[in-house]
């Protein structure tokens, strides 16, 4: 069954996924891409005219962390892959990447030093969901030795080195959209 | 107006807004942060009115969503702490931790997890007009009452 999408940054949608805290709308949530990317967001304001989330691209090990009282709730979004997104009344939404965190509104951002504080086995359901993902992600060595393997082909027939992430081409080897993929490698 | 003069009618704003079948008079010990760090009516108003009078613009939340006319409360404190450390622009430390009690003369209530997609412990409190919720609620200590819910 399909997700509803939440946000789209960089051409890709991203999936309602785990909600961590809840008000009359979800606060703290994971969303995921259809490369079984993980972020979390944070809704930090909500009011008549608008709502802000912070994004932050992250990993399921980083979020079992948290789950568990080893990271705050403000580490995970001390990253470098870090989004703005508001949506106006009556406007589309807009993203806009973070370039430097510590120029950002710092009310923005979780309270420093508070971590989930999560009871034993609170949480139990959602680590199962992100460990099954961790694992998932274990079994595309195969699909990523191949996409290595073309890159080094095109790059000995062609002399030009692949830009695009590595990551992202895992997993859409993983996809069955290999070709597609293949042909939207850019070369420097 | 005390509490025997209440009228138990809701607002007039919330004059065709459905409440889902589990809202009753009922008393559940809850929490709740007070922004303006004092146990008065301008800390225990619903989202409505806290909003100026107009609902949230929150993506897939319907206009005529019952949510919109309640106040939230939480019946475990360490659900209130996370929400309240995530909404730095609206609870700025060192905001006001309150007890008290959803007593049915000041409105209906339910489990939110009761009627929707949801698994902590979030209360929706719908305050009949002139109630005065606040006069059931003290000051309490966040780890002191985590070892109370503890125990």
């Amino acid at each position: 069954m399909k997700k509803n999408v939440m946000f789209r940054i960089n051409n890709r949608n991203l999936y309602e996924d785990l909600i961590f805290v809840d008000y009359i709308y979800p606060v703290l949530f994971t969303c995921v891409d259809d490369f079984e990317n993980t972020y979390i967001s944070a809704c930090y304001f909500a009011d008549a005219s608008k709502t802000l989330w912070l994004l932050a691209k992250t990993d399921p090990k980083l979020l079992i962390d948290l789950l568990n009282n080893k990271l705050t709730i403000r580490e995970l979004f001390e990253t470098d892959e870090l989004w703005a997104i508001c949506k106006e009344k009556n406007r589309s939404m807009q993203v806009k990447k973070i370039e430097d965190r510590n120029a950002f509104d710092q009310k923005a951002f979780p309270a420093a030093g508070e971590y989930m504080d999560s009871d034993i086995g609170e949480f139990d359901e959602e680590i199962t969901v992100l460990k099954k993902r961790i694992s998932s992600r274990n079994y595309v060595t195969q699909p990523q030795m191949i996409y290595e393997q073309v890159i080094r082909l095109a790059n000995i027939y062609t002399g030009l080195k692949p830009t695009a992430e590595r990551n992202s081409v895992r997993y859409l080897f993983s996809n069955n959209t290999i070709l597609k993929e293949y042909n939207n490698v850019q070369f420097s | 107006m005390t509490t025997k003069q209440i009228e138990k009618k809701f607002p007039a704003y919330m004059e065709n807004i459905k409440l889902p079948d589990c809202a009753k008079e009922q008393d559940f010990v809850v929490y709740r942060a007070c922004r303006t760090r004092k146990i008065e009516k301008a800390s225990f108003l619903n989202s409505y009115e806290e909003n100026g009078f107009k609902v949230l613009d929150y993506p897939g939340l319907a206009n005529d969503d019952p949510q919109h006319f309640c106040m939230s409360v939480y019946a475990k404190i360490k659900d209130l702490k996370r929400f309240c450390s995530i909404n730095q622009t609206k609870y700025q430390p060192p905001y006001l931790l309150a007890k008290g009690v959803t007593v049915g003369s000041c409105g209906v209530s339910c489990l939110t997890k009761d009627w929707k997609k949801t698994k902590n412990s979030h209360i929706d409190w719908w305050l009949y007009e002139g109630a005065a919720p606040w006069k059931y609620f003290e000051e309490v200590n966040y780890e002191e009452e985590c070892n109370v819910q503890n125990q």
